[in-house]
């Protein structure tokens, strides 16, 4: 824009006020973060996890309006000096795109705050916060991290996903303070999809990705195209195999619940992070051999096999499928013994035990607990991974007794527990 | 009587014992005033019932003991005593004190009072109308009936059919609902069983005693509804004068046993609680279920409401303090520089003594009164002012709270920081003062040296570290100081500056012991932390008028939960603070009251919260609904019918524990250690102000005891005592274990938080030692059976009986 004469200058100069006027108005409501969500929804977040949430909330908030205010005052000097118009113009601007990056930020948390409608959904997700975090919390404190907390939100669909905390978020200069799992209705009382995300945060803060990538790539040593195929789908396995070593079984069979559409399970998209489905409930089946031996897995992989014949997709793949299937114990061998970046080098297996989720551990736990088991907050508190990994079990084994299940694990999980 | 030196003659206390002034920075030279008029105390004299330091009449005496009729109503009263009673009604008030204050943001009582009365009379109604409705059923369904024919499994399961079907009530009152029924269905069995043992138609007892019941809710709520809206109701009219006078004597004479020994004093921090509220409404009761002509016949010489005291149903004392608090700050923080402050003082000490319990001490001597307000006059002059108050003003501003929070965070305003510090010294340097014995006062320079230290401490605990004298800070490390919440409230509160980290290790929270004698370690466990706990420490301390329901219900959106319960609130003793923090010296000595329950606590005594941070082990879950109890244990030797109850509670996270073990094959591994550990834990609390071992013997001219053994057994009693329960116990409890430990683990699987174990031994040889030992008439013989365990020779008979939940003996 070059200097224009007074009047005009006035004119654009005054454009600017209001338009600036306009965005401070808008972002001034931003305080108030029942904009976004209610009172009851943001207090439905635990203190430890919505404190740090909140805080860099409001940080971004009290910048936006700051920037506003430097904004506004730019823009009236420009009405008495019209050479500072063209910056005060680019002000605006860039005002705008902070307001617009400031609200996708709030309306994404306030999104996830708000799916806690309800006392027995507040409760659920705050159950599920809190076995999210402590999952992850043995394995990074083995790696010398701090705890990580999470906000767990529910949403329609078929998958869970993660914002990792620690990244950047949509507002320059703002980093994710907390890990926001997204959870999916189908699955929220058995959530073994939980881990599956908690996984990727492990994974990403630990080194072991790379590490992980570069164990199944040996594994598959002289076979050149498969691990071409494997080796980017590092970051799924890593999550998947975390997901198994806190709940074994029932995170195959979960699994399997989600990929095993009979239109997709098959196929191998380009540039899809995630194993073809088959490939990955064939993994699943094969660490459960891997650490437990012969079981109800052998039976599934069967029936998947059966029902999904590798002769129903393209030649190319059915090839890369049929022999990836000839070396799935090599690769879940590599998985599971992997060495870790962030824990030495020593694998997952020495901070996160399979033997504990086995069939036979999880029965001696229903055992020894007794009655008490899906009753008793003490349990509640400290089996709650595993109480998931029971149910997920016995849920697959008694398949007529399924909704029976699922209602006994939403019965523990959306009974309050008692008080600190 | 002395005479009260003029101000300047003080320079030998500023300058004697203390080397500076209490100021890091030099006192400079004041000029001689001459002493004002003293004020008189004329709204604390006129407070008709807050005259009578005790809330019961005055014992009317006969000259005839009637011993049998105190020992009935001393047992009829013991049977009705409930923790759980007294909890549910102190969280009756903290939940209607959150129905009003979701109003009215205006704490004060004489604001919108008439609306916050019906708004909490609203929400109490509906539960006045259920507890009446199930008084007259039960009343009604009992009349005729032989109550006394039935064995007590059949008279339980009589009165389980008037259980009520489930009334849509608050969470609060569906407690208080539950355990007014439980006294209800006590004092059905009471009368049962005893009516017969002094010649009387249980017919006729029941009767009086439901009625009696009946009309002592409508009272009670209505005290309930005084406590939520700021107001010290007047207790329940309880004509059982040696059943206060027990009352009173156990903890007047544990201070003065405490006060013999330490050189501390605390007030109540309210002049009456929701414990007295429950304690005189069982007193109430007990009466009528003994039936005491003498007691009946003086209940009906009284006209009107026999419930009601004489004179106003409430106190306002705790209003008149706040406003002449705010009257106070408002004065400070509009006072030029060298303003003289004296006046303003001397307007406000009046009323802080008729609210502070042990005012009596400066009552009746103005001069002394006088004195003190030119004393804190002048040296707090020095901070106020424009000019003045700058230094102040900036060091308040380093140490103060950073919040931030969606709630409307009540942060200082600038202006009245300085002022409110300010107030808050004078406060404390009265209430300090005050608590001294009667003998300081006469004279003059002990007088003047009390004076002194009470500023000294007063001045470390509200001053920013960086203004006081090195070594007088309480927690150097810490570098924090207590700011006021709610200033001009009826119910202020002070909280620390600063929230340390802290990081504890299982075998210190076992070392720290929190209300009624609970260990930390057994309260966090029940709570579901694992060891070792990182934890931020809050802390809190109490001034007149706090409650500590109050501080739970206005912290909780910093503490960051919804429901914050005053159970998460701790004493912090120098004996935690020294193990939390290294800093002994920022926890406060109190009397042994203050530390059985929440809901009576001193003025100056400070408390602390653990808010977990996430990581390490298992973090406690702070949101809930209900507080775990904790693995506990009591022990009653009854010295009348030779018996002892231990009961050993443990709480579901210990329970579950043990029934995994017991489930597992392991019942010795798991169970015995477990029994052994929770007696030993109670027998240590034998012989300490704050035990769990009661005691029940007759009476003895005239005298009545029922309660703590503190100071009454001789330290080789005591260790006998210990060392032969355990002799008895023990095997007992062992060939149970080894017999029929899967109760526990069925217990452990009943609906139900944890599992208490009884243990009741009968026929327990050397109970006539004991109750000699009591009375004092242990004589040199009888001393040498029990040095040399020939007292307590022989073996009881036992049994052993596992319930679900918590299970007092």
């Amino acid at each position: 824009m070059s200097i224009l004469p007074s009047a005009a200058a006035r004119l654009a100069a005054d454009d600017l006020e209001r338009q600036i006027a306009h965005w401070r108005a808008a972002a001034s409501t931003f305080r108030d973060a029942e904009e976004f969500a209610s009172e009851q929804a943001w207090r439905g977040v635990e203190a430890h996890t919505g404190l740090p949430l909140r805080r860099q909330l409001a940080s971004m908030v009290t910048e936006l309006i700051d920037m506003g205010r430097a904004t506004q005052a730019t823009c009236r000097s420009a009405r008495h000096h019209p050479e500072e118009l063209v910056v005060a113009a680019r002000a605006v601007q860039q005002y705008r795109r902070r307001y617009a990056q400031v609200e996708v930020t709030l309306d994404f948390f306030g999104d996830a705050v708000n799916s806690r409608t309800s006392p027995q959904l507040r409760s659920a997700l705050q159950t599920l916060d809190r076995l999210a975090a402590e999952s992850m919390t043995p394995v990074l404190t083995r790696a010398g991290h701090p705890p990580i907390p999470v906000l767990v939100y529910l949403d329609k669909g078929m998958g869970a996903s993660i914002l990792r905390a620690g990244i950047r978020l949509w507002t320059p200069g703002s980093i994710n303070p907390v890990a926001a799992i997204k959870i999916v209705r189908h699955n929220l009382y058995r959530p073994t999809s939980l881990f599956h995300e908690s996984g990727h945060q492990v994974a990403h803060q630990t080194g072991w990705t790379q590490s992980l990538r570069g164990a199944v790539t040996a594994a598959l040593e002289g076979d050149p195209p498969l691990q071409a195929m494997w080796a980017p789908w590092s970051s799924e396995i890593a999550a998947d195999v975390f997901a198994f070593l806190h709940t074994g079984y029932a995170s195959v069979t979960a699994l399997y619940d989600v990929v095993g559409d009979s239109r997709t399970i098959l196929r191998w998209p380009v540039g899809d992070p995630h194993p073809v489905g088959y490939l990955r409930t064939l993994l699943g089946c094969a660490l459960c051999r891997r650490a437990f031996g012969p079981g109800p897995w052998d039976s599934l992989e069967d029936a998947m096999v059966l029902s999904h014949p590798t002769d129903r997709t393209d030649p190319t793949v059915r090839t890369l499928l049929d022999r990836s299937r000839g070396r799935l114990a090599e690769i879940a061998r590599a998985c599971l013994d992997s060495p870790v970046p962030g824990l030495h080098g020593r694998p997952m297996t020495s901070v996160l035990d399979p033997g504990r989720v086995s069939p036979s551990a999880l029965a001696d736990l229903e055992r020894g607990a007794g009655t008490s088991l899906w009753v008793s907050p003490h349990w509640r508190r400290t089996e709650g991974i595993r109480l998931i990994a029971l149910a997920g079990l016995r849920e697959a084994e008694h398949p007529l007794d399924a909704a029976g299940w699922i209602d006994r694990a939403r019965t523990w999980m959306t009974t309050e527990p008692l008080a600190a | 009587m002395s005479t009260i030196q003029e101000p300047s003659a003080l320079a030998e206390w500023e300058n004697g014992p203390f080397s500076e002034a209490p100021f890091a920075e030099a006192e400079s030279d004041r000029t001689a005033e001459t002493a004002p008029t003293p004020v008189g105390f004329l709204p604390w004299a006129e407070a008709s019932w807050a005259e009578n330091l005790s809330p019961f009449a005055e014992p009317e005496t006969d000259g005839t003991p009637t011993d049998e009729a105190e020992l009935r109503l001393a047992e009829a009263f013991a049977e009705l005593r409930d923790e759980f009673f007294d909890e549910a009604v102190d969280n009756l008030v903290a939940e209607t004190e959150d129905v009003i204050g979701q109003r009215f943001a205006d704490e004060s009582s004489s604001t919108a009072g008439p609306e916050k009365e019906r708004l909490g009379g609203a929400h109490l109604s509906p539960i006045q109308f259920e507890a009446e409705r199930y008084l007259d059923r039960l009343t009604d369904g009992l009349a005729g009936l032989d109550v006394e024919s039935l064995d007590e499994t059949g008279l339980n399961e009589m009165l389980d059919r008037f259980d009520p079907e489930a009334a849509p009530l608050s969470p609060a009152g569906e407690e208080f609902l539950g355990s007014l029924i439980r006294k209800a269905k006590s004092a059905v069995k009471f009368v049962a069983r005893t009516a017969k043992r002094v010649g009387k138609a249980a017919g006729g007892l029941l009767a009086g005693a439901l009625k009696r019941l009946r009309k002592l809710v409508a009272p009670l709520l209505r005290r309930v509804l005084s406590f939520a809206i700021g107001r010290l109701p007047a207790p329940l009219r309880a004509p059982a004068r040696l059943l206060a006078g027990k009352i009173f004597s156990e903890q007047e004479s544990s201070g003065q046993a405490e006060a013999a020994e330490e050189d501390f004093a605390s007030s109540p921090a309210q002049a009456t609680d929701t414990e007295a509220l429950s304690e005189s409404f069982d007193a109430a009761l007990a009466e009528a279920m003994v039936g005491d002509e003498a007691i009946t016949a003086e209940l009906e010489a009284l006209t009107g409401d026999e419930y009601e005291q004489e004179g106003p149903l409430e106190s306002h004392e705790l209003e008149l303090l706040a406003e002449a608090r705010a009257k106070l700050i408002d004065t400070l923080s509009a006072a030029g520089d060298g303003e003289d402050l004296a006046p303003a003082v001397e307007q406000f000490v009046p009323a802080l003594l008729g609210a502070l319990r042990l005012g009596i001490n400066l009552v009746g001597r103005p001069r002394v009164v006088g004195f003190l307000a030119r004393y804190l006059a002048r040296l707090i002059g020095r901070w106020v002012g424009p000019k003045l108050s700058g230094p102040l003003s900036s060091a308040i501003v380093d140490t103060g709270l950073r919040l931030i929070s969606l709630e409307q965070p009540e942060l200082e305003r600038d202006n009245e920081a300085v002022a409110s510090l300010l107030a808050a010294t004078v406060e404390d340097t009265v209430r300090r003062l005050a608590e001294n014995e009667d003998y300081i006062f006469e004279n003059e320079d002990l007088m003047q040296l009390a004076t002194a230290e009470a500023f000294e401490r007063s001045v470390a605990t509200n001053f920013p570290p960086s203004l006081v004298r090195r070594g007088l800070p309480p927690a150097p490390s810490i570098a924090g100081r207590f700011v006021t919440r709610r200033p001009r409230s009826a119910r202020p509160y002070r909280r620390f500056s600063r929230m340390p980290e802290v990081e504890i290790s299982a075998s210190v929270a076992e070392r720290i012991t929190s209300f009624g004698g609970v260990t930390l370690g057994a309260t966090l466990r029940a709570a579901g932390a694992g060891f070792p706990l990182r934890a931020r420490l809050h802390i809190f301390e109490a001034t007149i008028g706090t409650s500590l329901r109050r501080i739970a219900a206005l912290e909780r959106g910093r503490l960051g939960g919804s429901k914050i319960s005053s159970t998460r609130l701790h004493p912090l003793t120098p004996t935690a603070a020294g193990l939390l923090l290294n800093e002994p010296a920022l926890g406060v000595r109190v009397g042994a009251a203050f530390l059985q329950s929440r809901a009576r606590v001193a003025a100056g005594q400070r408390f602390y919260y653990l808010e977990p941070i996430a990581g390490g082990a298992p973090t406690v879950t702070p949101v809930a609904a209900r507080a775990g109890t904790p693995s506990q244990g009591w022990i009653v030797a009854d010295t009348i019918r030779s018996r002892i109850v231990v009961a050993l509670y443990f709480s579901e996270t210990d329970a579950q524990t043990i029934a995994a073990g017991v489930r597992a094959g392991r019942p010795a591994a798991a169970l015995l250690p477990a029994l052994t550990a929770a007696y030993d834990g109670v027998a240590r609390s034998f012989g300490t102000p704050s035990g769990r071992v009661r005691i029940v013997k007759e009476t003895v001219a005239g005298e009545e005891f029922f309660g703590s053994v503190a100071g009454r057994l001789l330290p080789l009693v005591i260790t006998q005592l210990r060392r032969v329960i355990r002799s008895w116990l023990l095997p007992l409890l062992a060939t149970w274990m080894r017999e029929r430990s899967a109760e526990f683990g069925r217990a452990s699987a009943s609906p139900g938080d944890g599992v208490t174990i009884t243990a009741t031994l009968s026929g327990v040889p050397g109970m006539s030692v004991l109750r000699d030992a009591l009375n004092g008439k242990l004589g040199l013989g009888t001393l040498h059976t029990v040095a040399s365990g020939a007292a307590f020779k022989g073996t009881p008979a036992g049994v052993v009986t596992v319930q679900a939940g918590v299970h007092r003996p």
